[in-house]
């Protein structure tokens, strides 16, 4: 596939997902109705709400990462670098999380 | 640990957590003595023994320039040594972890100093019992006692913390400025006296006497004097004092 | 400023980019910073050698204890062995020079005027005076109203700047410029450790970076991150500690280093299982990460959570175990040869080891209890701090002085240096221990403690201490000049520093050196090779060409590095903005402006120079064979910057998740707004690879158009959030007086927005460039390298809009 059009590709997804995110808000308990209800008058809890919007942060990023970053064409050292960094990151912030809420 | 020779280290102590600390740190102290005798010995033994001399020469591994040197050792040994380790760090954690079981889990219900009618000495144990709180200010601390009737304002003094001897007292430490930390020094027991958190330690004092409490965290430039005197009384007395405020 | 007018001496050191001479100025700058926090320690062993003392006033006292901590750990422990790193790594591992010259000046420029910051507090009402951790919330403007205080976190900053630019920096180098055929394993363990520092340094630093970001914002603007009890004494335990246990390993690991290499030389024997000596290393920084809470045993912070921390803290020893066993088992059958440096550095090994088995002690929740906050806890990390950190380096310096003058210094007197400092040391510290009931950081204690015994000894113990170093200096100081000459190799050692002449040339190596498969390796420099001493007959190996010395010297990084001082005065100094009731404190603009324009000056002229490093081929660069230099710098500042952001994401979790209620998804922010300013960086992020692909076909038109975009939406972006600033502002509700849901609103997407800004500016640059017609075809790398950039700050804020937005 000609890059370009793969880079178009990958910015209609994050514009996609963000008018998911957007809307997903108005599936919260009480949310006063101003985005555009996708499942009807659904509503779902509020942790689920946070997880799919914090999942669909995560593949935008990743999304960003490996193609505008081109990330997918590097040489393997390099990416596994990245993402040794990531997951060294996000272990600790999940250590943070657990240290704020084991008691 | 006989009975007897408990009650006779518990008449020695200040209070019970003392002699938690002093369990523990004596364990603790045994087995680094003997780690650091070990490997200091065999340190200075080989030293001595391998020291250059007049006429001795160059092992024959002997790194040189121009060579990358030969890549020695025994993973064996480093399982040696890594398991060794870990059998008397297991024992040190596992004390620790049944010390601070001790330390930080104030047990069922207290006794209430005698201050409610209903709560004695031989019929104890009901939780709600009122604790005191303890504040650090810039640069004193301030005790306040329950009131011997419910909703009463509390009985507050700064600088002197009296309670009465046996008692189980339960501390609630809090800070109104800055971060402290509440040291009851000879009682080997401190709790971080933090804005806005409360934090609760315990301990039953085994002896009459006055023991200092210090501020163990800087606060500014009083923190030096930030003290307070601990007063363990005897029952009568503290009750005697109590009624009297 | 032009070059001529400055004498050629002065310029000379001002000017160099060359890692040899600023491994120099590192070394006496950390010496210098060294003697003058030991002056203060003195000063306050004084004041405690007896009870109830005035000699020091409570302020004085207490300013005195945080500047010898800050002095000691940030500024002479890191830069010390930094200085040893900048001086003998690339010898070590054959490399010409760091990977980036200029950067390696432009860190030490920044070290030093992070420390005349830091000095300079005592100057401006007083320096910190809350101790090196700073605990939270006496670090509000409320409790501390001292101009001090922000000096000294200007200070922090600067220096936490310089060293992210010099992890980067090493991180490279030592990735992708080793000599053909040197491989990791083929390492000393000095390199090994500076390598395992920096790991740490990358991961640790931000943190503390961003904690003093925001005390210093909180400070300026009267937020609330640390003067509000929901984030408060434990936000600030928490990013401090985080940070400040790896830390205390970044001090540790490089004298580690040179204790093991040392240990290998005097032994004459190969050390005894290296690898178990590097991997424990990488255990060990790895497990520092997850310990931090042994700091805060007794905040409250839960029973469970404690017994993990005890569990992590003491497994944290194990590898340290392993260290000291292997260094031990390396003397078996050895020719042990107790040179000065071999004495201090077996001496630095026993030292640590009494250090790390009181170490365990307070790895116990429970004894913790009894030993927080007392001098047993001070008496542990100085036997690390100085009895191995400071003792191994000193042997560092014993090791290398004939490397770095090519004269000896003199064995007899430096042997009594040792004696003297060996037992001035223990009776200075081994006291403390026994001190266990004292409180440290007290200004004078009553007679009736019954601590005044101990505290004496102490003294006088600090006292022979202390004037033992004076021997040091004189030793060095009269050798330089009428040292005997030291030869190449004085100490037969085997790694490839000692090749070379002493000192070395100003080029290092006539060629670059090589080493075989059998592990022979040849010197790349013939005048260094000493006569018979088990020279290989190895062929010529190195690539061949003999380089005259890259110019090496550049203007610009002293001018950065003094333009980011002015600037950070200026927001430093000023007057409290209420002077009744102080709560914030008001910069003083003119010289912020000033700091910022020449800043832009200088990193303009920078960028502009011509400054050529030469790349060499046929280096040995595993893993990263096929990524450029530039290209592993930048992801690594990036992975460097994620942590950065994940802190200012963290804190904001911490004060929402302690916070009893929060605004309500879209009663605050336009969901609107924060969408249209999502598109218009996706958007961009699309401009900016566009500008990537039109640079790499070669189209100007194309990448003009793009980066001209790229720079539009920016502007749009930063638009509509000012937009919204000022409009959340304008209602009231919202002025960062209200709380924490303003506060951390508007810090974290504040320096989000000054990421953006940063990326508009080097789009201006990249646009000017292009109309030149530059970077078209296989010129592309610098629009590359923007985008990554460009890209990260994009993700920064794919994460912030559902964050601050949407939950
Ligand atoms: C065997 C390894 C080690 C263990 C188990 C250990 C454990 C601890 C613990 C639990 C504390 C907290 C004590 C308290 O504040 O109550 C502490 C404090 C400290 N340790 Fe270590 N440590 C070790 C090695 C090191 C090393 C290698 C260094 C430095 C190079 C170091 C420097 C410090 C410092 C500076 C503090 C005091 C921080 C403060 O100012 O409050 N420790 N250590
Ligand atoms: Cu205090
Ligand atoms: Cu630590």
């Amino acid at each position: 596939m000609n890059t370009t059009y793969l880079y178009l590709l990958v910015f209609a997804i994050l514009v996609g997902s963000t008018d998911i995110e957007v809307n997903i808000v108005a599936l919260y308990p009480s949310a006063p109705s101003n985005g555009v209800m996708l499942f009807g008058t659904i509503a779902l809890s509020y942790g689920v709400i946070v997880s799919i919007l914090l999942g669909l942060a995560g593949m935008k990023a990743l999304l960003i990462a490996l193609f505008y970053q081109h990330l997918k064409y590097e040489p393997k050292s390099l990416s596994s670098w990245v993402l040794i960094g990531l997951v060294m990151a996000s272990l600790l912030m999940s250590l943070v999380f657990i240290q704020l809420h084991v008691h | 640990m006989g009975t007897r020779k408990k009650q006779e280290t518990q008449k020695m102590a200040f209070s019970n957590t003392e002699v938690v600390f002093n369990n523990l740190f004596s364990l603790f102290t045994y087995l680094a003595v003997l780690v650091g005798v070990i490997v200091f010995a065999l340190m200075a033994f080989l030293i001595i023994k391998y020291r250059e001399r007049k006429n001795s020469q160059d092992p024959e591994d002997t790194p040189r320039l121009g060579r990358i040197p030969i890549v020695r050792g025994h993973g064996r040994n480093v399982l040696i040594t890594v398991s060794l380790s870990t059998i008397i760090l297991l024992a040190l954690i596992i004390g620790s972890f049944a010390a601070v079981d001790t330390l930080l889990t104030p047990p069922n219900g207290t006794w209430c100093y005698g201050l409610y009618p209903g709560y004695g000495a031989q019929s104890p144990l009901n939780q709600d019992c009122p604790r005191i709180d303890v504040t650090g200010h810039q640069f004193y601390w301030e005790f306040s006692y329950p009131h011997a009737l419910p909703h009463a304002p509390l009985y507050t003094e700064k600088y002197v913390f009296r309670v009465p001897k046996d008692a189980t007292v339960v501390i609630d430490v809090t800070s109104a400025d800055v971060f402290h930390d509440f040291g009851i020094i000879p009682f080997k027991i401190k709790t971080d006296a933090i804005p806005g958190r409360v934090n609760t330690i315990w301990f039953q004092p085994y002896q009459n006497g006055t023991y200092l409490i210090q501020c163990f965290e800087l606060c500014g430039s009083g923190h030096y004097y930030m003290n307070a005197t601990l007063i363990v009384m005897q029952v009568p007395q503290f009750q005697a004092w109590y009624n009297s405020t | 400023m032009s070059p001529e007018q400055l004498p050629a001496r002065i310029r000379r050191w001002l000017y160099t980019t060359n890692h040899k001479e600023i491994g120099i100025l590192y070394l006496i700058t950390s010496l210098f910073f060294f003697v003058a926090a030991g002056v203060l320690a003195l000063t306050m062993r004084s004041q405690l050698s007896v009870p109830d003392n005035h000699l020091l006033s409570a302020d004085l006292f207490n300013q005195f204890v945080t500047v010898h901590g800050l002095l000691m750990v940030f500024w002479v422990l890191s830069p010390f062995a930094f200085g040893f790193a900048n001086y003998i790594i690339p010898l070590q591992i054959g490399a010409r020079d760091l990977a980036f010259p200029r950067l390696n000046a432009m860190s030490y420029w920044f070290y030093l005027v992070s420390g005349a910051a830091m000095m300079m507090s005592f100057f401006f009402g007083g320096a910190p005076d809350l101790g090196w951790t700073l605990y939270s919330p006496q670090t509000s403007f409320k409790f501390t109203p001292t101009i001090g205080l922000n000096l000294g976190a200007a200070g922090l900053i600067l220096i936490v700047v310089s060293i992210t630019m010099s992890s980067v920096n090493f991180l490279v180098t030592m990735f992708k410029m080793r000599a053909p055929g040197m491989k990791l394993k083929h390492m000393p363990v000095f390199p090994w450790a500076i390598l395992i520092t920096i790991f740490m340094m990358l991961y640790a630093f931000p943190s503390f970076l961003a904690a003093l970001l925001l005390l210093y914002v909180d400070r300026a603007f009267g937020t609330f991150y640390f003067s509000s009890i929901q984030g408060g004494a434990l936000l600030w335990d928490n990013v401090f500690w985080f940070f400040g246990h790896p830390e205390v390993y970044i001090v540790l690991f490089p004298a580690i280093g040179v204790i093991a290499d040392a240990i290998s030389t005097f032994t004459r024997r190969p050390l005894y299982g290296s690898k178990y000596i590097i991997g424990s290393m990488i255990a060990a920084a790895i497990i520092s990460f997850i310990v931090w809470g042994h700091h805060m045993f007794v905040t409250g912070i839960g029973l469970t959570s404690t017994k993990l921390y005890t569990v992590t803290t003491i497994a944290v020893s194990l590898p340290f175990d392993v260290m000291v066993i292997a260094m031990i088992e390396t003397l078996v059958k050895a020719r042990v040869r107790l040179k000065a440096a071999a004495l201090f550095t077996l001496g630095a090994v026993a030292l640590f080891v009494i250090g790390g088995i009181t170490g365990v002690y307070l790895a116990s929740v429970a004894l913790d209890h009894a030993l927080r906050g007392t001098y047993f806890v001070v008496a542990h990390f100085h036997y690390i701090m100085v009895g191995a950190s400071i003792m191994g380096l000193i042997g560092g310096l014993y090791y290398w002085f004939p490397k770095m003058t090519g004269r000896m210094y003199n064995e007899g007197l430096a042997k009594i240096h040792f004696i003297f400092s060996f037992i001035g040391f223990n009776i200075l510290y081994f006291p403390m221990f026994l001190l266990l009931d004292m409180p440290r950081r007290i200004a004078t204690y009553a007679p009736s403690t019954g601590w005044a015994a101990l505290n004496l000894m102490s003294t006088v113990g600090g006292f022979i201490f202390g004037l033992a170093q004076i021997l040091l200096f004189v030793n060095l100081f009269a050798s330089l000049r009428r040292g005997s000459i030291s030869g190449p190799n004085p100490w037969e050692a085997w790694t490839l520093e000692w090749s070379l002449p002493s000192p070395p040339p100003a080029h290092d190596f006539d060629t670059i050196p090589a080493i075989a498969e059998d592990g022979t390796y040849h010197f790349g420099n013939s005048s260094g090779y000493p006569n018979g001493s088990g020279y290989p007959n190895g062929s010529k190996m190195g690539n061949g060409t003999v380089h005259s010395h890259l110019e090496g010297q550049s203007p610009w990084p002293v001018v950065v590095a003094f333009a980011a001082f002015i600037f950070f005065l200026g927001i430093t100094i000023g007057q409290p903005s209420n002077p009744s009731v102080p709560v914030t404190f008001q910069p003083f603009w003119p010289l912020v402006l000033d700091g910022a324009i020449l800043g832009v000056i200088a990193l303009y002229g920078y960028s502009r120079e011509r400054f050529s490093v030469h790349e060499e081929t046929n280096v040995e660069s595993w893993p990263f064979r096929e990524v450029p230099n530039v290209k592993l710098g930048i992801w690594t500042f990036l992975g460097a910057e994620v942590i950065f952001f994940g802190v200012l994401i963290g804190a904001y979790f911490f004060v929402r998740t302690n916070s009893a209620t929060w605004p309500a998804v879209g009663s605050l922010f336009e969901v609107r707004s924060g969408f249209a300013m999502t598109l218009v960086l996706l958007t961009s992020s699309l401009t900016a690879i566009m500008a990537l692909v039109s640079a790499k076909v070669g189209s100007r038109n194309g990448l003009m158009a793009s980066l001209f975009a790229t720079f539009g939406l920016g502007v749009a972006f930063l638009y509509i959030k000012a937009t919204e600033w000022i409009s959340l502002g304008a209602n009231g509700v919202f002025s960062v007086a209200n709380g924490l849901p303003a506060t951390s609103y508007f810090i974290t997407t504040g320096v989000h927005g000054v990421h953006v800004f940063a990326g508009m500016l080097m789009t201006l640059y990249l646009l000017v460039n292009a109309l030149k017609g530059r970077y078209l075809k296989g010129d592309y790398h610098a629009i590359e390298h923007f985008g990554l950039y460009w890209h990260f700050v994009d993700i920064v804020w794919v994460f912030l809009f559902p964050l601050f937005y949407l939950i």
